[in-house]
């Protein structure tokens, strides 16, 4: 049953997104005209940053590429299903959810499939447009890439979890989600690799997913490591988004109980 | 924290032995919305609303139960505690035995709640699709999904339409459409918050046709519906009850209710709209519509060509044959006299205003 409703609410999702035809056709192939003036600019600066980039890759047009590609992974992990519950307390499609057999934490995952599914499109679309454009890929680790992607999403799903948990209970997550996406700029290594930041600020990037999933990422992806040879960065990775996931289920859970206390889930 | 004492309701019958739902004294309050100011003044001295306070009613399989109050009587807020929408405060309330609360999964496979809410459904998405993303989310097994749905299209006339975006929809249309997604599993105890509101008439006697014949008297599901339709007040529901401020004022069977706390009202048609023997029924107890009492030293025993109509109103001991008698007997011209059923509107405030009295 768990499946049946992710696949419907996916679907429901994909239905809705086909209709608006040029919108859909401009989220993916737009991409092109964003791949390009990355590949300009990184090539203009590929001097100055080739030797800062060496551990993750071997130009920087890749790097920023994939910098670029997990940044929105990252995003979609954070706000999608904020942004889903949000519109759907105001319009009562949430609480038409929470009426029907489906158990909360499957509704949870089909609202949250679909713009991971997109995200996974467009980012193959970028992956493909920067293979074009002379990025090395290292195909034969596209896999273990996306087990990657995969855990760099839990992480963040989680902590999207808390921020779903407060649109529920106070109707605003408030900065959460520009919090965790400005760090991850700043921390998680999107457009420099981490060692370019101040030590003073390392403490900061120690405690940024990000980081850890982007170096895993590159080195995977961009020079063909194994996922042994990256194995401390997804330990590490595994064990926040235990911890996300945790703390984030817990958090819903409790947010829920009060908003269904409260009488807030169909108020906004 | 501010609440009402609660009022003991009046109940003009009893309650089914084994009931589908049971609720016993369900008690709901919201915290009351405060200004900023007070907010960072006292933090944590919030007070509260009851919005359902001390409720307590059956339902047995097959059993249409109205719940009928003026807007803010906390009519959805008592439907969605038994969704497992809202937690109530206090009480107790059970579909099959299983507790809206403790229970609450079990219970979502029982009920099917069709609540206001258009705006939940895929405006972008044709109603077949609507209903079947829905089939999925309530697990309907696959062999049956589509006759399902093109059964409940059917039963809300809206099969012809199916393969339209919702979004074209006009409002009743979308009515139908939420109707026909509760409508998907076969539940135990179907909840209607105002199922006919934007429905035409046509469509509203189907719709209700439909739930007497296949929900109730075949499927043997218990409905409760909250409605401010006459119709389905005294002609479709078994009983109701009465909701002001949260409070149940009353239940009961309709009519029953409408002549206990209203008495009963008869429609006069004579050509006497002023005879004394009208005033001699005021002298017994009897109401007579002001518009038909002719002020002393008028005129009185003058009868017009045209015919009136003159509204009584008697007690439950008043003896309606014995009226038209005495009426007849007096030589009054009578075209008619015919029991008038009672507005909606009358009905809630004469429940309403003995229960501000009391």
């Amino acid at each position: 049953m768990t499946a049946r409703a992710v696949a419907a609410l996916t679907r429901a999702s994909w239905y809705q997104a086909k209709s608006y035809r040029l919108s859909l056709v401009m989220q993916v192939f737009g991409l092109m005209f964003t791949v390009i003036p990355i590949y300009f600019i990184a090539n203009a600066l590929q001097p100055t940053m080739a030797g800062s980039i060496s551990a993750e890759s071997r130009e920087y047009f890749s790097f920023m590429l994939v910098g670029s590609i997990a940044l929105m992974f990252v995003t979609v992990g954070v706000s999608s299903l904020q942004g889903t519950i949000g519109t759907g307390i105001s319009n009562g499609y949430f609480e038409s959810l929470l009426m029907t057999r489906t158990p909360v934490a499957a509704l949870l995952v089909g609202l949250t499939s679909y713009p991971l599914l997109l995200a996974s499109i467009r980012a193959s679309v970028m992956v493909a447009a920067g293979w074009i454009l002379g990025a090395p890929i290292a195909w034969s680790q596209v896999v273990p890439a996306l087990l990657i992607i995969l855990l760099l999403f839990a992480v963040h799903w989680g902590i999207g979890l808390v921020g779903s948990g407060l649109i529920m209970a106070f109707r605003t997550a408030g900065p959460l989600t520009s919090i965790v996406t400005t760090i991850s700029i700043f921390f998680g290594g999107v457009y420099y690799p981490v060692s370019a930041i101040p030590s003073w600020l390392k403490n900061i990037a120690d405690a940024t997913p990000l980081a850890y999933g982007l170096r895993a990422l590159r080195r995977v992806l961009l020079l063909g490591d194994s996922l042994s040879a990256v194995g401390s960065d997804l330990a590490i990775l595994a064990a926040m988004g235990v911890f996300t996931l945790i703390v984030g289920a817990a958090a819903f859970s409790v947010a829920l109980g009060y908003a269904k206390k409260a009488g807030t889930l169909s108020t906004y | 924290m501010t609440s009402s004492a609660p009022a003991a309701a009046v109940a003009v019958d009893d309650a089914p032995d084994a009931p589908v739902l049971r609720v016993e004294g369900l008690t709901k309050r919201f915290p009351a919305r405060r200004g900023l100011r007070q907010t960072l003044v006292h933090p944590f001295s919030g007070t509260t609303v009851t919005v359902v306070d001390n409720v307590s009613f059956s339902a047995a399989a097959g059993e249409f139960v109205g719940l009928l109050g003026p807007n803010g009587a906390g009519k959805t807020t008592l439907l969605k505690m038994l969704s497992t929408l809202i937690l109530p405060d206090a009480g107790f309330a059970s579909i099959d035995g299983w507790d809206v609360v403790r229970d609450a999964g079990v219970v979502r496979e029982l009920v099917s709640p069709c609540l206001a809410m258009e705006r939940s459904l895929y405006y972008r998405l044709t109603a077949r699709q609507n209903l079947d993303v829905f089939a999925d989310l309530q697990d309907l097994a696959r062999s049956e999904r589509e006759s399902r749905i093109d059964e409940v299209l059917r039963a809300v006339s809206l099969r012809e339409t199916g393969a339209k975006l919702v979004g074209q929809f006009s409002s009743g249309m979308l009515q139908r459409l939420l109707i026909a997604r509760a409508l998907l599993t076969r539940p135990r105890l179907l909840l209607l918050d105002e199922p006919t509101r934007s429905l035409d008439p046509i469509s509203a006697r189907e719709f209700r046709l439909f739930l007497r014949d296949e929900l109730a008297t075949q499927r043997g599901c218990a409905v409760i519906l909250a409605t401010h339709n006459a119709e389905e007040a005294f002609e479709l529901c078994d009983r109701v009850a009465i909701l002001d401020r949260g409070r149940m004022l009353a239940s009961g069977v309709a009519a029953r209710l409408a002549r206990d706390f209203m008495g009963v009202r008869y429609r006069l048609t004579t050509t006497h709209p002023d005879h004394p023997a009208l005033r001699e029924l005021i002298a017994h107890g009897i109401g007579v519509s002001s518009e038909a009492i002719v002020p002393a030293g008028s005129s009185a025993d003058e009868s017009t060509d045209e015919w009136h109509d003159v509204v009584l109103r008697m007690e439950p001991e008043h003896d309606p044959a014995g009226v038209l008698s005495m009426l007849a007997g007096s030589g009054m011209r009578i075209a008619a006299f015919a029991p008038i059923r009672p507005s909606l509107a009358d009905l809630i405030e004469g429940v309403v205003n003995r229960g501000s009295v009391s």
